[in-house]
């Protein structure tokens, strides 16, 4: 007990121990952060009347990130799955880093949620003893459970490794092991079920449909190990921790699978929309054409297409084989998956209504302020928990600095 | 099994790298922490303008609708009445109104005969105390009437906006929504919190101090038929009907769903609801359906009977019917 | 026979010359009373807020046989009568004055045997043709009701045909409807002109 609050002391105090760069960048976050704090403040107060939502177009951007992310997050699970299933040796030294960006992530998740209520003050009305959950009537209500619970599990994992790591002791397995493989299932359910909120809904065509499923586990494990293979090679650049090749390539591959199933999924949902298109096509109509003069989404849908085959034409040929261009193929394939998910699939559920009513959406400035905020704060997260977790993995932070430094889990 | 960091990791601690804890680097730090405080309170000052009802105590702590005692109710009550009455200037008289017995409500909605005058949707808006810009703004009507090209039932081609110097207009039909009252309702089963259920006689009612604002519900409407406070209410007090209920048209709070219940502070005391009492053409029929006498049932007895996107399973308590 | 003259107000002796006035049976107000008095921000007005003559809109209250005893019935006029300038017959195929009005009371209506249907009793009139409609009227599903759904609660007040359809010209009249939602204040995209509101007919997509 002791050595665990020496742990946390010493972790406190090496979170404000570092170089200028990174005094830099913790303090640009930091800003953004705060500049998001400032204009939630803003939508506290005047309603979210400061966000661009309608009644018409109920959720926009706040829900289409928090989509988007939680696919981030259930992505982890595509580094844990070599290493603990295919017992791959490379995976077990990036898996860490993996996890604590899925810790991050959900967090970002729960806030994105969090800011699109109306009244985040009666949070504690889903909280069973003092509030009324409907659980297991309503699939947010069970979103609320596998988020939570992922982000536990995930909690604990790195927790506990990164604790035994610091103490130089091997981790017992009984205390991560089954920890791990639920987790690994539990990343498939979060994602699974953050599609059946929209899965659920007879009364939107456009998201009343089997596929969504598949293809937001496909986009998300094409956009998570996308952002893992950009974040290794930061960490290789930036710290001391060497990442080698292979877990990038490793990434590359799946990624690459992923980004074939998702573009192929795509295109089944296109065929079925426009080939014998019924009533229920006006949703896609207006997403890739526009409707009634109404074409407020067509720029972001053909931008994120652009995206995905350039990224997808990129990672199938060899030139991906080059570090250079594997980055440009994340990025590009990274930002198609993030507006596909966010203005390809959250607003067209809700254009046209109904009622056939054609209501566009943006984000304002406000909105997108505090979406930038939480992607800082997400960032923020994630540094500072790197910048503590690589120093315990290269043993330089440690119970007793002589100790010889643990195997790598 | 190699160790994960080649090369020099491991020979120092990280501690060791760092500076020590001098009194130069102390004065840093508290200058930073006392920017850092400060920049803290900059963006949070928006929060300053926060109005007093949004930090009551008592609505804080407030129970479910279905878990307050009667004593507990009406204490409820006549707080909101004082707070309507501090920030409105008007004091409403808020009723809880429970169902009837042995009542269960149903609508029935002559299409042939609605020409489209739109006096329900704007008879809604002033039973209904929501929130509008002028007394001619009803984009929070519960009712939205659909101007749809006759040979076709496509909600897909419906005009929302038209304007015309007469209506009905040539070639035209027109079809009021709201809500239906579903029996399969989908927005009660997507509530994460159950602030919004269907009740003993079928209305489908909204405890705006227990709803946490998630529009779950509103995305899962087939029907259009939720309102959601982006801002407080605008209202001045000569628009508001101080005649209320908790259940119903009470003052909503910002950030809150709100909807049609059919006027349960006049139907269930037996009295018709507001767009049916304006409606020039009698297109509107409103009953009982337990009732064996009731114009509903004769309506469902006699008449060619349809209800809206039947497809989708709500298996609504709202129909649609013509007679010639 | 419809054109017998009905006895008129029984025991009076007929005079030669001119008959008798009968005893006129009105509605009392023009405009009655509907629903409840506490829902003044409710416009219940019957869609046909006047009927009758022009000279009874002035305010003008006589007994039709004033006239109408000097003048004799016909069934055939061949121009606008200079009376009843405001009167349009667009009743489809009814188009004689007497297939409703009295012959001899002018005052009340006429039934199928020749006896008066009073002016209280016009939905008795109408039901002599509008067969279905009367049944559906006597349902309450055909024409508005008024008050209480449960008429234990409460008083219900139900409309007459001659409420909301001009007998002359029962077509319901068009109206101008309120006024319109508009495009949502904060949405995107706002469209610029009038017309670009609407949604194109066929819901094609525009480029």
């Amino acid at each position: 007990m002791r050595d665990y609050i020496t742990f946390l002391w010493r972790v406190a105090r090496l979170s404000f121990q570092g170089g200028w760069k990174f005094y830099a960048w913790m303090t640009l976050l930091t800003a953004l952060a705060l500049v998001g704090l400032n204009a939630y403040a803003r939508q506290l107060v005047d309603g979210l009347s400061t966000t661009g939502m309608t009644n018409q177009v109920s959720w926009g951007a706040y829900i289409a990130n928090f989509t988007f992310l939680v696919g981030v997050a259930a992505a982890a699970v595509m580094l844990v799955i070599p290493a603990y299933v295919y017992k791959k040796q490379s995976m077990h030294e990036v898996v860490i880093f993996g996890e604590l960006m899925a810790i991050a992530v959900i967090i970002m998740c729960l806030l994105f949620v969090t800011v699109d209520l109306g009244h985040p003050e009666r949070f504690h009305h889903m909280i069973p003893p003092f509030g009324m959950f409907n659980w297991p009537g309503s699939i947010l209500s069970w979103d609320v459970i596998v988020l939570n619970g992922y982000l536990l599990l995930n909690m604990h994992i790195c927790g506990y490794l990164l604790y035994k790591r610091y103490l130089g002791a091997p981790p017992t397995r009984a205390f991560y092991i089954p920890f791990v493989f639920v987790a690994i299932a539990w990343a498939i359910s979060i994602h699974t079920v953050t599609a059946f909120l929209y899965v659920g809904l007879a009364g939107r065509a456009y998201w009343h449909n089997p596929i969504v499923a598949p293809r937001f586990l496909a986009s998300a494990f094409a956009a998570g190990p996308a952002l893992l293979i950009l974040t290794f090679q930061i960490i290789r650049r930036v710290t001391r921790y060497w990442i080698g090749d292979e877990p990038i390539f490793m990434l590359r591959m799946i990624m690459t699978v992923a980004m074939l199933i998702n573009v192929f999924l795509l295109g089944c949902e296109v065929f079925t929309e426009f080939y014998a298109p019924t009533a229920h096509s006006a949703a896609a109509r207006y997403l890739y054409f526009g409707l009634h003069g109404h074409e407020g989404l067509i720029p972001w849908i053909w931008t994120a297409i652009a995206l995905d085959f350039v990224g997808l034409g990129l990672l199938i040929t060899p030139l991906t084989r080059r570090i250079a261009w594997l980055n440009v193929a994340c990025a590009t394939c990274f930002l198609g998956i993030w507006i596909e998910k966010g203005m390809g699939l959250i607003i067209p559920g809700f254009v046209p209504s109904p009622l056939g009513q054609v209501v566009e959406y943006l984000p304002t400035l406000n909105e997108t302020l505090v979406c930038l905020g939480i992607w800082a704060l997400g960032a923020l997260l994630y540094s500072w928990m790197l910048h503590v977790a690589i120093p315990i993995m290269r043993g330089s932070l440690r119970a007793r600095p002589g100790a010889p430094a643990a195997q790598p889990h | 099994m190699n160790p994960p960091t080649p090369g020099d990791g491991g020979s120092q601690t990280v501690e060791q790298a760092a500076r020590p804890l001098t009194r130069r680097t102390f004065l840093k730090g508290s200058a930073a922490s006392a920017l850092g405080i400060a920049a803290m309170a900059a963006a949070l000052k928006p929060l300053l303008a926060l109005e007093r009802e949004n930090l009551s105590v008592d609505a804080f702590l407030q129970k479910h609708y279905q878990e307050l005692t009667p004593q507990e109710l009406r204490r409820i009550l006549d707080r909101l009445e004082s707070e309507c009455e501090q920030s409105r200037g008007i004091r409403p008289d808020i009723r809880d109104i429970r169902p009837r017995e042995d009542t269960e409500f149903a609508y029935a909605l002559n299409i042939g005969r609605c020409i489209g005058c739109r006096k329900c949707a704007h008879a809604c808006i002033r039973e209904n105390n929501q929130s509008r810009e002028s007394d001619d703004d009803i984009n929070m009507s519960y009712i939205r009437v659909l101007e749809m090209e006759k040979g076709g039932i496509d909600l897909e081609t419906s005009d929302h906006y038209y304007d015309a110097d007469q209506v009905p207009r040539a070639g035209k039909f027109y079809m009021p929504v709201q809500c239906q009252q579903c029996r399969e309702a989908p927005c009660t089963k997507v509530c994460p919190v159950k602030a919004t259920w269907q009740e003993d006689d079928g209305l489908v009612v909204v405890d705006y101090n227990w709803c946490i604002g998630c529009r779950y519900c509103m995305a899962a409407c087939p029907y259009d038929a939720r309102r959601f406070n982006y801002s407080r209410p605008k209202l001045s007090p000569d628009q508001i009907n101080p005649c209320q209920s908790y259940l119903s048209n009470r003052l909503r709070p910002k950030g809150v769903v709100e909807k049609c219940t059919f006027c349960l502070h006049r139907t269930r005391e037996g009295k018709y609801p507001a767009c049916l009492e304006v409606c020039p053409t009698g297109a509107r029929i409103f009953g009982n359906i337990r009732d064996p006498g009731s114009e509903i049932n004769y309506i469902l007895k006699n008449k060619r009977v349809y209800v809206l996107k039947e497809d989708v399973g709500t298996r609504p308590r709202f129909y649609y019917f013509f007679d010639k | 026979m419809v054109l017998c003259a009905a006895p008129l107000a029984a025991g009076e002796p007929a005079s030669p010359k001119l008959p008798p006035l009968p005893v006129v049976e009105r509605p009392a107000p023009a405009k009655p009373a509907v629903g409840l008095s506490d829902d003044r921000h409710l416009d219940k007005d019957p869609p046909r807020t006047t009927k009758g003559l022009d000279l009874v809109k002035l305010g003008w209250t006589y007994n039709c046989m004033e006239c109408h005893r000097l003048l004799e019935a016909k069934w055939h006029y061949d121009r606008p009568m200079a009376e009843h300038q405001d009167i349009r017959l667009a009743h489809g195929e009814n188009r004689f004055c007497l297939n409703c009005h009295h012959p001899t009371n002018r005052n009340a209506f006429v039934d199928y045997d020749g006896s008066v249907i009073p002016e209280k009793e016009v939905v008795r009139l109408c039901a002599k043709c509008h067969g279905p409609t009367y049944r559906d009227w006597k349902a309450g599903v055909h024409g508005r009701l008024n008050g209480h759904w449960d008429t234990a609660a409460g008083p219900r007040t139900q409309l007459r045909c001659i409420q909301c359809h001009d007998p002359h010209a029962p077509k319901f009249p068009t109206m101008k409807p309120l006024p319109p939602p508009t495009y949502p204040p904060r949405a995107a995209h706002a469209p610029t002109t009038s017309a670009g509101i609407h949604p194109t007919p066929q819901g094609g997509t525009a480029h």
